[in-house]
């Protein structure tokens, strides 16, 4: 059940924020817990046991190294380790198992058969968080959870149990034990809500349609400027899906009386790709600094060291979006863009005029995208040898079409990518502007349900002839 | 700080009720069973049985179920397309807004191999019955609207498509027309794909013309109904778009007709009264699609056609009734038993469908 559908908005969060709030408050972690795993397991009915045993292992494995870690350091580290194999090996198995086994047949290596399992939602980002739980006990960053109930509560929170942010359990273990439930809170919550929504059904939705039939063309009607088009839409497709789905479990989060952090800050104004990816997926950023690049010494070992280390970290990065080639060549691109940067060329685009910087990373982080896009690595080119012409055709009837009919949606996606709410052209913010909330928040509803119910809208007809 | 504490009071409740509203709403409304717009039955509810649970569908087939079910749907749809409206896209489901009410589908594929094969089926059936082939492929309503579709509008340029394809049926008669007809939106229903009976009128002129060597009879029309709402109003959720009016065809000679269809059930007339009951009122012009249909006339000409069609033929009959003593139609999508059989000399052989169907039809495979 995804937040943006008719399921979750007029049955599952109606009734859960009505028990929440009707039980006492010291029953909350255990309502919470209970629906978030009734909401993992509608999709997942039989993969929720291996949620609950990764619950009940992390969190039994943090109690034994908080118990070790001050007095016996060795055996605190080997329950860690302990610890990280288990949930590797977890991630391992699921997402990656299947991977290995056609690339080591493709090698001619038959050791492997391939399980076609299916990949349990959400796994790779509840996995980051559990690990982080025991790696910060070991630092002495947290304390233990004494709640089997509360922890649970922690690692499989609906809000942003399958698409982030990832939570670190230092971030929020003061608001697990008490957190303070306000009408402002709320309110906030309610807005945030609404933004994420509005951006996921709105635009994410919106703009995937439209890369996905320009994606579809017919080489004979293909052109350079038809599929620049369709890569910007998919570019406003994927961060509006993904920082709509953040904004919408950031909301959800307050609701609950929960703080989660940032994911997003506006990348697509970025002037760098260094710039870039403080902005974007803020939250597995951090996680791979503190808990990989760090640890591996991070800066703090001369220059080949780091290099090697960016590149360590922007490979599993690559390969923690997915069990394919294209997400490995589409991290390790732009762990070669963070180096080139690091070395030289960061220098110069502080010298550069600020609209080169703007173009040349959109340029880059565009064409990437495409990459991420076609888990077909010979697919993912060819669509960017038609970027750059290829086809022999600049631009066509088709072109007009598409810029004509989406024309508001790429203005808006466009404005909507920059900071401008946090302006002072925010209407929003000021008193009187403030009353319009209410009232948007009814359309946003009304609109995105629109929007929702027409996808199913499936019209059989005899229609060709 | 009173006043910031009741507007976050009001925005709440706004939330909460606008959810808690159509929740219960959902829960007891009555449901439907059919979509009458998508003229298709709607998901059943799923089954509560563990098999189902666990079987790893059962969040999709709830949320269709639960979707298909939602209360006013056809008010969501609406509003769906009227935002694009709004927003100024040029389309829904892929069918443009044009100027006058009309709704007007894209006509944005060809399958080459399928429209070579279809012509050489044709000729081939021809030549093997050693008569000549008379083809009136009808372009669609994107062309007759041209002139009135948004500004950026994209569609096939049906002009030259016809005509790169008269090369492709060497020895047939290919029936032009474009000869008789310019592009004129009001050829077309505003809100069906069909053409309507102004569109058809020059369809059987240009029959007149290339094929009986005449001058056309002369019609005059009665409105059967003004409430019909096609397959574009259907499809493209503009639901505010008024309906189109369905027209009986009067010859000046009234003529007495019979239809006999495949299931051996018959029709006193080229009409069909009861279908006007019906959403799809095109389907009043010789009752829809059939695989088999014989009809005769007393318009005493002693000719008689055997027409293979898809449904753009229909409304064409009420004219060639006035020509044709006896006329056989053929839906091969229907119809797979050989059509040879049914060929007797001196018949006038025709191929008449819809210009974009003709191009990517598969049906034409069956005719022998």
């Amino acid at each position: 059940m995804v937040f943006s559908s008719l399921t979750f908005l007029y049955a599952y969060l109606p009734i859960v924020l009505t028990i929440y709030f009707l039980v006492p408050i010291r029953w909350r972690n255990l309502v919470l817990l209970l629906v978030s795993l009734f909401f993992y397991g509608w999709g997942e009915p039989v993969y929720v046991l291996i949620m609950i045993a990764s619950i009940i292992i992390n969190w039994l494995f943090g109690k034994a190294i908080a118990a070790n870690r001050d007095t016996d350091r060795p055996k605190a580290k080997r329950y860690l380790i302990l610890c990280m194999i288990f949930n590797l090996a977890l991630l391992g198995f699921f997402k990656y198992h299947d991977f290995l086994a056609e690339n080591l047949r493709a090698l001619g290596i038959y050791l492997l058969k391939p399980l076609h399992l299916g990949l349990p939602i959400g796994i790779s980002f509840y996995t980051f968080q559990t690990m982080s739980y025991p790696i910060d006990l070991y630092r002495r960053e947290t304390d233990p959870q004494k709640s089997l109930i509360s922890f649970g509560a922690y690692v499989c929170m609906f809000p942003q149990l399958i698409a982030g942010p990832i939570v670190r359990y230092t971030d929020i273990a003061k608001q697990l034990n008490h957190r303070i439930i306000t009408t402002e809170g709320f309110y906030r919550g309610i807005q945030r809500f609404m933004v994420g929504l509005s951006k996921k059904v709105l635009l994410a939705n919106s703009a995937g349609q439209v890369y996905e039939n320009i994606a579809a063309l017919p080489v004979s009607q293909q052109s350079a400027l038809t599929a620049w088009i369709g890569a910007i839409c998919y570019t406003f497709q994927i961060y509006y899906d993904f920082s709509g789905y953040s904004d919408m479990a950031i909301g959800m989060g307050k609701m609950l009386g929960f703080d989660f952090l940032e994911n997003f800050d506006h990348p697509y104004i970025s002037r760098s790709i260094t710039e870039f990816w403080r902005r974007w997926h803020m939250s597995l950023s951090f996680w791979f600094r503190d808990y990989v690049y760090i640890p591996l010494g991070g800066n703090r070992n001369g220059l080949r060291r780091q290099i090697l280390n960016i590149m360590i970290v922007w490979l599993l990065t690559g390969f923690w979006h997915g069990a394919s080639w294209n997400f490995v060549l589409w991290g390790v691109f732009y762990g070669i863009a963070l180096i080139i940067e690091k070395l030289f060329l960061l220098k110069h685009l502080k010298k550069a005029p600020v609209w080169l910087c703007h173009v040349y990373t959109m340029v880059l982080v565009i064409l990437n995208w495409v990459i991420f896009a076609n888990t077909d690595i010979a697919r993912g080119f060819a669509y960017i040898g038609s970027m750059f012409g290829l086809t022999g055709s600049l631009a066509n009837q088709l072109t007009l079409y598409y810029l004509r009919d989406n024309l508001v949606l790429l203005i808006v996606c466009a404005i909507a990518a920059t900071p401008i709410a946090q302006s002072k052209w925010n209407i929003l913010k000021k008193d009187y502007g403030e009353w319009l909330v209410p009232v948007l928040t009814v359309a946003g509803l009304v609109v995105c349900t629109a929007f929702i119910v027409d996808a199913s809208y499936n019209p059989f007809l005899y229609f060709r002839f | 700080m009173k006043k910031k504490q009741t507007l976050h009071i009001v925005t709440i409740l706004c939330f909460a009720g606008v959810l808690g509203i159509l929740s219960l709403w959902n829960v007891f409304a009555e449901k439907k069973t059919v979509s009458w717009n998508e003229n298709r039955t709607l998901a059943a509810a799923p089954e509560l049985t563990p098999s189902h649970i666990f079987g790893g569908r059962f969040d999709d087939d709830f949320e269709n179920w639960f979707s298909d079910h939602f209360v006013n749907r056809d008010f969501w749809i609406e509003l769906k397309a009227m935002m694009r409206r709004v927003t100024l896209s040029i389309e829904n489901n892929d069918i443009y807004f044009a100027q006058g009410e009309r709704l007007v589908s894209r006509f944005d594929k060809v399958n080459e191999d399928a429209l070579k094969a279809n012509a050489e089926i044709i000729c081939g059936f021809a030549e093997d019955h050693h008569t000549t082939a008379n083809v009136l492929l009808v372009p669609t309503a994107a062309w007759g609207a041209k002139r009135s579709l948004p500004y950026g509008a994209w569609d096939m340029d049906q002009p030259k498509l016809l005509a790169a394809l008269k090369e492709s049926f060497p020895g047939q008669n290919v029936v032009d027309y474009l000869s008789v007809a310019e592009a004129e939106p009001n050829l077309y229903f505003r809100t069906d794909h069909h053409w309507n009976e102004q569109g058809a009128y020059l369809g059987y002129a240009a029959i007149c013309r290339q094929v009986l060597n005449k001058e056309p009879n002369r019609f005059s029309y009665e409105p059967a109904s003004d409430q019909f709402i096609g397959t574009m109003y259907s499809r493209s959720g503009a639901f505010w778009v008024t309906p189109d009016t369905v027209y009986t065809i009067l010859p000046e000679q009234p003529l007495h007709t019979t239809v006999t269809f495949e299931d051996g059930s018959t029709l006193d007339s080229i009409y069909s009264v009861r279908r006007l009951e019906e959403k799809d009122k095109y389907t009043y012009y010789a009752d829809g699609n059939h695989a088999r249909a014989d009809i005769h006339t007393d318009c005493g000409t002693g000719r008689r056609a055997v027409i293979i069609k898809d449904s753009y033929s229909h409304i064409l009959l009420p004219y060639l009734i006035s020509e044709y003593e006896d006329i056989l139609l053929i839906d091969l999508r229907y119809y797979h038993d050989p059509v040879s059989d049914l060929l007797q000399d001196n018949d006038d052989l025709y191929f008449i469908y819809s210009l974009d169907n003709f191009s990517t039809d598969p049906n034409l495979a069956f005719l022998r």
